[in-house]
């Protein structure tokens, strides 16, 4: 017993006279809830394309969080020998993992990497369809109904999210994409797959611009290293 | 501002055209000079020939109307022949025969070997086949998936036709249609 008490008051001392200090603090869980900014002027940009995204990321771990998005886009599109019209809507899922140390409990910025699963579904048709057969001279005419597709794909993400002031935050992300299967594309391929991007390609990069609010949910207790000089 | 879209390039950079391709044969192989000269058009289409004059080939492609399900040609076929066969009747012991070229060949009997004449043929080639509609890109536009059903012809230096792959493929010279002489 004696020698257990020594031992316990020696590591003590060693630990004080180190410095170093396992100290607990709380650290306020929250849901970030964020909106694409930057799809409220793809219209400006590409006349015939209109969507909207919404995302939301939440803490399980320190520095690991749930992510995932959520949208709509729509597709109008006239050209000379068709036009093209989809709707549909796309989600994705999955982790981001928090580079940035950090030893302030109440710090929530991010510099961060991460996957994702998406999934799309949209319908689309082909109206006014001309075809012309330049030797011969001839014209004719053809409409598509309406055809369903769906889209799996994979994700890489990075990025940030800073702090402006108090649980409002603004960040941007770059992805890079690459399908895994799809659906319904036999006769036409969409023009665009919503979350996606080309439907021609096999794989797409993506580039979001987000503004950001967390809402504060409950206070955890953590343990916190800190460095004393 | 940073957005979120793929650039996508406007051009069509894909084959519209839907070819029949057609290999001549003669003797079961495909030579070169099976054909000294070749002519084509689409009937209704005189003023504007697919082939205007080509020399010792043995395989071409003529574009089907992808608005119909029948397409038509005028064929003309230049061969050189090494023999002519006259009837019985023709032409006495050491009768002179002008030919096409200015070459005169002196009859010894009625099968005689010449050299270089030319044999001018007329063929009309019809052609049917199904369609189906499809995106080539949005870029470029629709067109059909075409099906050879049958290929037909007038028989004067036609022996045969097989089809030997009834998909046309856009863009792509495989052989669709064999032609034995």
């Amino acid at each position: 017993m004696q020698k257990m008490l020594k031992y316990f008051f020696s590591i003590g001392a060693l630990l004080l006279f180190s410095g170093i200090l396992f100290a607990q603090s709380e650290r306020v869980k929250g849901l970030r809830l964020g909106v694409d900014i930057s799809r409220f002027a793809l219209p400006y940009i590409q006349a015939e394309h209109e969507g909207y995204e919404v995302s939301a990321d939440f803490e399980i771990k320190r520095d690991i969080y749930l992510a995932g998005e959520y949208g709509v886009e729509s597709i109008n599109l006239e050209k000379e020998t068709h036009n093209y019209i989809s709707d549909g809507y796309y989600f994705r899922a999955g982790f981001d993992k928090n580079f940035m140390k950090s030893e302030d409990p109440s710090e929530y910025e991010m510099v961060f990497g991460g996957l994702r699963y998406g999934f799309a579904s949209q319908t689309h048709s082909g109206n006014t369809i001309i075809i012309y057969d330049p030797y011969w001279v001839s014209e004719s005419s053809a409409n598509l109904s309406d055809a369903a597709c769906q889209t799996h794909w994979i994700e890489i993400v990075g990025g940030i999210k800073v702090e402006l002031f108090r649980n409002f935050f603004m960040g941007w992300s770059v992805r890079g994409r690459i399908r895994l299967a799809h659906s319904g594309y036999s006769i036409m391929e969409p023009y665009n797959v919503p979350g996606y991007g080309n439907g021609a390609k096999k794989s797409n990069l993506g580039l979001n611009f987000s503004l950001y609010y967390r809402i504060p949910l409950y206070k955890q207790t953590v343990d916190y290293k800190q460095t004393e000089d | 501002m940073i957005f979120a879209f793929s650039c996508r390039n406007e051009s069509c950079m894909e084959s519209l055209t839907n070819n029949v391709t057609i290999n001549f044969y003669k003797d079961n192989t495909t030579k070169d000079s099976a054909i000294y000269n070749f002519y084509a058009y689409g009937i209704g289409k005189n003023d504007n020939l697919i082939y205007d004059s080509v020399l010792m080939k043995s395989s071409f492609n003529l574009p089907l109307n992808i608005n119909s399900d029948t397409s038509r040609f005028e064929l003309t076929l230049i061969t050189i022949t090494d023999t002519i066969h006259l009837p019985d009747s023709c032409c006495p012991r050491d009768s002179i025969i002008k030919t096409p070229l200015p070459d005169t060949i002196k009859i010894y009997k009625p099968t005689f070997k010449v050299k270089n004449i030319y044999d001018t043929i007329h063929e009309t080639l019809i052609v049917s086949y199904s369609r189906e509609i499809e995106l080539v890109s949005h870029e470029c536009g629709f067109s059909y998936i075409i099906k050879l059903d049958s290929v037909w012809s007038t028989k004067n230096i036609i022996d045969s036709i097989y089809l030997s792959n009834p998909t046309i493929e856009r863009g792509i010279d495989a052989e669709n249609v064999k032609i034995f002489l």
